[in-house]
Formats: C-alpha cells, sequence, structure tokens
C-alpha cells in the first residue's frame, strides 16, 4: 500500500509509471489530488505536468513511455496511445510505439514463443537491421577514416612509397563518396 | 480519380512471366512494415493524426532523387472499383481497399516497388517480381528503406526491434511469400504433406489474396511466421531452401504425371482448353482453374496453344475489377460470367474482335 506522495495522508490509488531510458519512476497519487492538479485519464497528456517533468523533447529511434496503472494494478494504460493492456489482450494490436515498453511484461513471454529456440526472457530479442545512417555510407566513410589515418602515419614515418598507394586508393574512394560527406574530402584534402 | 494509366497498361516486372522457376513460381513478394516514432498506429481512429502521417511520407517520398515521379493514389478518392483493381494488381491489400479514413498506395516509376501508407502500419514498402527472386526484391526493398530512413524517425526498440502495430511482424518487420503454382501436387494428392511440412518450418501458407484468403488456381502463397529473433539474411535463406524443396517436390510429381498418367494430364489441359474457348458463362473461379490447367500444359510442354505471359495476362484480366474496367462499365455477378466468357473467347481467337 502506497501513501499519496502529494498529500501524505490518503492512500494512493493511482499509481504512474514514467519509463525513461530504461529507467522507471514511480509516482503514486490519490484520487483527489489527481482531480486537483487536472488530471484524469482522457487528459493523459498532462502526465508530464503532472509529475512536474520537464517535457522531455523525444529523442529519436528511443522508445519513451509513459504508462498508467489503474485501481490496483488491473489494468495498465498507455499514456500516448490511450491503449489498455486488457484490450491489447483482446484484440491483438497495440496502440503506439511506446506500448512496446508500457506492456512489456505481457509481450516478452508472447515474443519469445514467437522465437524458435535459444532464446531467454530477459535477452534481447531483435537480429539484424537496425535504422541510421545507410550502411554502403557508413561503411565508406569508416573506410576513408581508416585510410586517411594510414596516410597521416605513413607520411609521419616519411614512408612515400606507401603513401602514395594509400593515397590513390583513397583517391578511388572519395570518387565514389557523395558530396554530401564533406567531413570525408575536407580531411583527405589536408594531406 | 481514375487508376493510372501507366500503373494499368504496364503493371510491373512481375506480370512478365519470366523470372527464375517460373515455371512454378510465379511471383516472389518481400514487404517491410515501418512505423514513425512517437505517432500512434493507423489503427488507432484519429483521423487528424492519420493525415498529418501520410502528408508527412507524402513529403518524404516527394524529396527521393526519382521521389516526383511516384504515382499515388489515395484511396478514400478512388471509387471502390478502383480500389479493387489494385487489390487484384497486389499493390494494396484488402484491408487497405476495404479500409477508411487517409490512406494511400504509392508506386515507383518503374513499377517495382509500392507502398502502403496507412495500413496496419504507417508503412508497408513492397517489391512484387516475376518468378522467384528473394534476394533481389529484398535488396530493393531494402535500397528503399534506406533511403526513407534517412528522410523519416522510424519506431525502433533495440530489444524488440522495427515496432509495428501488431507482434507478429514485429523485429525484422519483414514479410517474404513466394506465390506458387502446384497443380502436380495437387492432383498427385501430395499437397497436404506440403502444407505440414511449410507449418513445422514455422511458415504459413495463404491464399490469392494474402491472409485469410482462399487459394484459387492451385495457386499458394508461402510466408514466414517468424519476422523476430533471426536476422533477414536469414529469413530470406530460410524461405530459400523451402521453396526449392517445394519446386523439387512439384517437378517431381509433374514428371510423375507425365510419364504414368500422361494421358489424364492432356485430357485435363484439352478439356480446359475447349471450355475456355466454348463456354458462355464463366466465373472468375471456374476461369482460374482452367487457366491452372492451361498454365501446367504450357510449361510441361503437352500444350503451346499460348505461352505462359498470355496465360498469366487472363489471370489478372478476368478478375471482377479487371474485367470491369476492359469493359468499361460496372457489372452486376451473373453479367459478368456472361462478359468473362466472352472476354476469354475473344482473347483466345475462338471468336472473332
Amino acid at each position: 500500500m502506497y501513501i499519496c506522495q502529494i498529500c501524505k495522508k490518503v492512500p494512493a490509488t493511482i499509481h504512474l509509471t514514467d519509463i525513461h531510458n530504461n529507467v522507471k519512476k514511480e509516482v503514486h497519487i490519490c484520487e483527489s489530488c489527481a482531480a486537483e492538479k487536472g488530471f484524469n485519464l482522457q487528459g493523459a497528456a498532462n502526465l508530464p505536468q503532472l509529475l512536474g517533468l520537464a517535457a522531455k523533447k523525444a529523442i529519436p529511434n528511443v522508445v519513451q513511455a509513459a504508462s498508467l496503472k489503474v485501481k490496483g494494478d488491473k489494468d495498465l494504460i498507455c499514456l500516448h496511445s490511450g491503449s489498455t493492456r486488457s484490450a491489447f489482450g483482446e484484440r491483438g494490436r497495440l496502440g503506439c510505439p511506446h506500448d512496446y515498453q508500457t506492456f512489456d511484461t505481457k509481450l516478452r513471454p508472447l515474443i519469445a514463443n514467437q522465437i524458435a529456440a535459444g532464446q531467454r526472457e530477459g535477452t534481447s530479442f531483435h537480429v539484424g537491421k537496425k535504422p541510421g545512417p545507410s550502411r554502403a555510407k557508413d561503411e565508406r566513410g569508416r573506410q576513408v577514416r581508416t585510410l586517411t589515418k594510414k596516410l597521416r602515419a605513413a607520411v609521419a614515418e616519411e614512408n612515400y612509397e606507401a603513401a602514395a598507394r594509400l593515397k590513390v586508393d583513397l583517391d578511388k574512394l572519395r570518387d565514389e563518396t557523395q558530396p554530401s560527406e564533406p567531413g570525408a574530402d575536407a580531411q583527405a584534402g589536408q594531406e | 480519380m481514375e487508376i493510372n494509366k501507366r500503373i494499368f497498361e504496364d503493371g510491373g516486372q512481375w506480370m512478365a512471366s519470366d523470372g527464375p522457376h517460373s515455371g512454378i513460381a510465379v511471383t516472389t513478394r518481400v514487404r517491410l512494415a515501418r512505423n514513425l516514432d512517437n505517432r500512434r498506429f493507423p489503427t488507432h481512429p484519429d483521423q487528424s493524426e492519420r493525415r498529418e502521417i501520410l502528408d508527412e511520407v507524402k513529403n518524404a517520398i516527394r524529396s527521393l532523387p526519382d521521389g516526383k515521379d511516384y504515382i499515388w493514389h489515395e484511396l478514400d478518392e478512388e471509387a471502390p472499383l478502383d480500389r479493387r483493381l489494385l487489390m487484384e494488381r497486389h499493390l494494396i491489400s484488402r484491408e487497405l481497399a476495404d479500409g477508411s479514413g487517409p490512406r494511400a498506395v504509392v508506386v515507383n516509376p518503374a513499377s517495382s516497388l509500392a507502398i502502403m501508407v496507412n495500413e496496419e502500419d504507417h508503412l508497408r514498402m513492397q517489391c512484387l517480381m516475376s518468378g522467384l527472386a528473394l534476394q533481389e526484391a529484398y535488396d530493393r526493398v531494402n535500397a528503399l528503406d534506406d533511403l526513407l530512413n534517412d528522410r523519416l524517425p522510424f519506431a525502433f526498440s533495440p530489444v524488440y526491434g522495427y515496432l509495428t502495430s501488431c507482434p507478429t511482424n514485429v523485429g525484422t518487420g519483414l514479410r517474404v511469400s513466394v506465390m506458387l503454382h502446384l497443380p502436380a501436387l495437387v492432383m498427385t494428392r501430395h499437397i497436404e504433406r506440403v502444407f505440414r511440412a511449410v507449418y513445422e518450418m514455422r511458415m504459413a501458407v495463404r491464399g490469392f489474396y494474402g491472409e485469410g484468403t482462399e487459394a484459387f488456381g492451385e495457386l499458394y502463397q508461402i510466408s514466414n511466421q517468424i519476422t523476430v529473433g533471426r536476422s533477414e539474411q536469414d529469413i530470406l535463406d530460410d524461405m530459400d531452401a523451402v521453396i526449392a524443396a517445394i519446386i523439387q517436390y512439384e517437378e517431381k510429381a509433374r514428371a510423375e504425371l507425365a510419364t504414368s498418367e500422361r494421358s489424364q494430364l492432356e485430357d485435363r489441359v484439352w478439356r480446359s482448353w475447349g471450355v475456355l474457348q466454348n463456354a458462355r458463362l464463366m466465373s472468375s473461379e471456374e476461369a482460374m482453374r482452367h487457366l491452372s490447367s492451361l498454365r501446367l500444359g504450357v510449361v510441361m510442354g503437352v500444350f503451346n496453344g499460348v505461352d505462359l505471359k498470355e496465360v498469366q495476362r487472363l489471370f489478372l484480366n478476368t478478375q471482377p475489377a479487371h474485367l470491369q474496367r476492359i469493359e468499361g462499365r460496372e457489372l452486376e455477378s451473373n453479367d459478368r460470367d456472361v462478359v468473362r466468357a466472352r472476354y476469354i473467347r475473344t482473347e483466345l481467337g475462338a471468336e472473332a474482335n
């Protein structure tokens, strides 16, 4: 049993969970304090103000979740989409990307069940592609950086034969590099 | 707005019926499901958010190198018949055709890539190719994903992977399907055994128009069920192995038919030819059944009255929406059967134009 963290008098019946960067923060309040703060289920978007949290700017590709447990953990609501754990159980559809974190405990066994073998709960499920700058560009950037480093080292050692070879390779790579990567060009140009 | 002429007449590479193993593998489809971060999935009833997402995706696609040549069809602005036409082309799903609210399909200039916007997920990108071409189809759709990923914030979690409206698509968001023509396995009653093996490999057999639809014309779509916990390459390799095994099995069954049941085989093919050339009423299902016989006959070399591409064209053009588009008017089901029978007779040269 939690006591309301605002009035510190009455038992809390509303349990708020805010998950940010995988750190879970729980707030427990009573209904009258919630009403006083202008909070209701429909006004879920008010949660950050209610919690006195600074509005967080969304970090791309990192899931933030804010969820709400109502009345003794019977149900869980995602404050972003308004979907509930019970509705997910019935329809099998999630409301928004945040739901994956909100309903994590319910989803884990489901996903683990989908995966054939060798995966245990608590580990990361996903294997494969990740978002980010396209890999071809990545790979080219990496090669340019490695070659530039080697070239600098060769020049420093006055090994001009190796430096000439590296310069040829670097020029070849630079030809393939799009002009949208000025960093690579500028670096190579210094040599 | 009428369905774009280029889409209707060109139809895309998959119609050519000249891909690898196209005697058995009709088409390969690869699709990726993606969603925008911090946005509710399209299944949410808030129409204004769906509109915003549609516009955001539109802007992203416009900024692609050839983005201005992409063809857009917002389905709310299309007549039901045109929506059905896009479905028959396998450019959109039944859900998108029958749905409501802001939603669209966009097709690239080469008609090789299509993106459904606001289906179950914000984006469903697909590449459809002739024959068995898993790697090539994936490479194309993957390249599109890279380009859009530079322009749109995709919802992704390091634990779950790409986040999707339904957890059965989470992870890679990759669904690979190959449409197989398996008449010999049906005739030799080995098809059930194939289904069981496919299910054991944790793959699914779907009907002609995808999930929850029936199989017509002895055409079966085999697709992966597992999207998470395996890499894209693993999923493609698994599918490649399963499809290769089924193709081999069908080839064996065809070889068996050719030797021990040659008369039955020839009878089936020529009988279908006779029906198609003479029938006065033809339902779409019956048409597909007989066209299936012709396809088998052509591939096995027991019949050369038509070629594979022509059979493929008839498969498509005898479906309800295509037939009505060609006829230039809406038709009741009974009228359709009359028109379909006449269309086939004309196309097969049994009746003057």
